[in-house]
């Protein structure tokens, strides 16, 4: 059984964020790009997770990119910032998963894709500014905290998902009283993520509809957005289509402007 | 995607966009060939959680399960929409739809499947617009002993509406010709046998199901042949064996229906030759006191003398060890062993306690009783229920507890190239019951401690 131990040990094991990361971040919430560039290039890993989800098909870049201001500069600040606060998650992806079908080549497509699909959202909205951009990039901690908090007891959770159709997130209720987005919103509080990003992540997965402030359109699209992606087949062969319990009202107004954006190159 | 498989009736839940991308993912040939070897009576996609469909994604789906379908006789489908999903799906077949239609998983499962509780207390309406449809609904409700209330218009419908528990609205019947379908009325299990009976019987068949339901306890089985236009000398052989086979665990075989119109008096007498029991019709069965009563009596089977194995005895301690761990990882508590003896049941009568029993077969053949203390049963499976929860819902989520420590110890098992089945678990309300099910049998008894309360292991042959 997991209990609130489990979870807070869990979250006492998150490594810190490095600090020259930490710097990069700096130096672009300071909007200055060359200079986050440049610090970047002193962290090897960093740089060839850039390059490596840079060069993913859904950025449509016919050339490989590989220079980081580079990336920088093509990619644009808000979407730099969420590239660097994707890497966070490096840093807690497991070597070997059990719980899903999954690997870290098949994680870094599903940020990528996030990551595009939601520039094109926020653009559409006219909110590249809003404080919700950013949570998109912590979001898919969801997963990776997943894999780890059911690995020791997978086969009795795969059990007992075959006899009640039980996300794994309604599982997760009934035994810590938690969400995956509020153990999220515990990581990104842990580094020390701004508190209204901490605030936001945690409401994407309360069902309490018509609470969501300013953000309520952004909610409804980020929700909106994560299904589409765990509907996409590579999620439904790895075990993730059901992962997140989602509650959308939507009407036909905001599903046909979706999948315009979509569809868009 | 692997389905939810319960009474007999299998249900996908796939979530968020169905398309022509997708869909072979949701239901994979993997899955078709899993359905096809659990011959499940009814399989629906559930669209609750589906926000966008189309017609290729939905045509897919439909596809695979028409596969299993045709193997199987399986009811297929979709269910769980709302009118807008509903007429949708209407609009992408405009000529007919040969799957069907259902408002919500529970409402399918009173057409298809095994779940026959109370069925006569059950409120049901019955209000669809094409009045063919609304008579064919009501009908089968009807012979599957509902005793649904048809609206005669709509003001009628939203008057009684509100007193239903089942509201049937936007429900289409497509092809339905399974062979033989089965459910179970006043502890009989009937076996609806419809159009020809032939040497096709012994494929459509759930011989697993029927096996299964030998080893639970059911005595009496009943082949309804009110529609059989004819049957034949191979359809006559295949019920003349489960007769003589069932011999063995004092079962009876009754077949209703027969006439002369499909049947010769040849055949009519082999069947009685093979001890099969024949009534003029399913009405003359379940209003004959008697035999009833038998079957209400031989639900708990006293078994003859039995003791425990030295196979039985090396595998206890992974019994033991997957039982107890798959208790503290759904429940949430320490269990602590206080006992371990062989021995014949020994329990107090007068404490309150549910049990559940469960069988194994293939490799080893054992049986594995679990006894709860009232007071802890709910506590122990709260991951199966919901927040209100009945009594009912109790037992019934106790019943799939057990048979999740049932699949974990198969999986142990499976480790050390032990191959078992589990049978589908059977509940016990009362203690006595318990105890006259296992009179004369010894067993490894292990008492634990959870939370200061007792549960009760009890392997046996």
């Amino acid at each position: 059984m997991l209990s609130d131990t489990t979870i807070h040990n869990y979250i006492e094991t998150i490594p810190p964020i490095p600090k020259i990361v930490k710097e990069c971040v700096s130096l672009l919430e300071n909007a200055d790009l060359v200079g986050a560039a440049d610090k970047a290039h002193e962290d090897r890993a960093l740089i060839n997770y850039l390059q490596n989800i840079v060069n993913k098909p859904i950025f449509g870049f016919r050339d490989e990119v590989k220079n980081v201001r580079q990336i920088f500069g093509i990619l644009g600040l808000s979407k730099a910032k969420q590239l660097i606060y994707g890497y966070y998650l490096l840093l807690i992806l497991p070597k070997k998963w059990e719980v899903f079908d999954f690997n870290a080549s098949k994680f870094q497509d599903f940020q990528a894709r996030l990551i595009h699909n939601w520039g094109k959202i926020v653009k559409f909205l006219g909110r590249e500014d809003s404080e919700i951009i950013p949570a998109i990039s912590i979001i898919p901690a969801s997963l990776i905290v997943c894999e780890m908090l059911f690995f020791n007891i997978n086969s009795t959770v795969k059990l007992l998902r075959d006899k009640k159709q039980l996300s794994y997130e309604s599982i997760l209720c009934k035994m810590t009283d938690r969400t995956f987005f509020e153990i999220s919103a515990m990581i990104a509080k842990k580094w020390n993520f701004s508190e209204e990003i901490v605030e936001l992540i945690k409401k994407i997965g309360d069902t309490n509809v018509g609470n969501f402030g300013n953000n309520a359109l952004e909610i409804t699209y980020l929700r909106l957005l994560l299904i589409y992606e765990m509907s996409r087949p590579m999620m439904v062969q790895s075990g993730l289509n059901d992962f997140f319990n989602l509650d959308l009202i939507l009407d036909d107004i905001i599903m046909n402007d979706f999948y315009k954006i979509i569809q868009e190159e | 995607m692997k389905p939810v498989i319960k009474q007999k009736v299998a249900l996908f839940t796939p979530v968020g966009f169905l398309d022509g991308e997708n869909a072979s993912d949701i239901i994979s040939p993997f899955d078709i060939d899993y359905l096809m070897s659990v011959k499940p009576e009814g399989a629906f996609i559930s669209l609750k959680k589906v926000i966008f469909f189309n017609k290729k994604g939905i045509t897919v789906l439909i596809e695979s399960l028409i596969r299993v379908r045709a193997k199987c006789g399986t009811i297929v489908g979709f269910c769980d929409y709302d009118l807008k999903k509903y007429n949708m799906v209407l609009d992408m077949f405009p000529e007919s739809l040969n799957f069907s239609l259902f408002d919500t998983a529970e409402i399918a499962t009173l057409f298809v499947g095994t779940d026959f509780k109370n069925v006569k207390d059950k409120k049901i309406i019955v209000y669809v617009d094409k009045s063919e449809q609304k008579n064919q609904l009501a009908m089968e409700l009807y012979e599957r002993g509902f005793l649904p209330t048809i609206a005669k218009d709509e003001n009628d419908f939203l008057e009684k509406r509100k007193d239903a528990e089942f509201i049937i609205e936007n429900s289409y019947l497509g092809k339905i010709d399974k062979t033989p379908i089965v459910f179970i009325k006043d502890n009989v299990i009937v076996y609806t046998l419809k159009g020809f009976v032939d040497s096709d019987i012994a494929k459509k068949f759930d011989m697993i199901y029927h096996n299964n339901s030998l080893r639970v306890g059911f005595k009496l089985f009943l082949f309804d042949s009110d529609d059989v236009s004819s049957i034949n000398i191979h359809g006559v052989n295949f019920i003349s064996k489960l007769s003589i086979a069932g011999a063995e665990y004092g079962v009876l075989i009754v077949i209703s229906g027969l006439n002369d119109r499909n049947i010769t008096k040849k055949l009519t007498n082999d069947l009685e030759d093979a001890g099969v029991l024949i009534y003029s019709s399913m009405k003359e069965l379940f209003e004959d006191g008697q035999i009833i009563k038998e079957a209400y009596e031989s639900s708990s089977v006293v078994k003859k003398s039995s003791g425990i194995t030295k196979k039985l005895i090396s595998i206890l301690p992974t019994i033991i060890e997957s039982s107890v761990k798959t208790i503290e990882v759904l429940s949430g508590y320490n269990a602590q062993k206080k006992l371990i003896k062989v021995q014949e049941l020994d329990l107090k009568e007068a404490r309150s306690l549910l049990s559940v029993s469960i069988g194994f077969y293939g490799d080893i053949n054992c049986i594995l009783i679990l006894i709860f203390e009232r007071s802890i049963a709910k506590e122990a499976c709260k991951i199966l229920l919901e927040e209100d929860c009945s009594e009912d819902d109790v037992v019934e989520a106790l019943g799939e507890f057990t048979h999740i420590i049932g699949g974990k110890i198969s999986q142990q098992l499976l480790k050390r190239g032990i191959k078992i089945d589990i049978t589908m678990p059977r509940t016990f309300d009362l203690v006595k019951d318990v105890l006259l099910s296992q009179k004369n049998s010894r067993g490894a008894q292990v008492d634990l401690n959870i939370d200061g309360r007792e549960l009760t292991l009890f392997l046996t042959r």
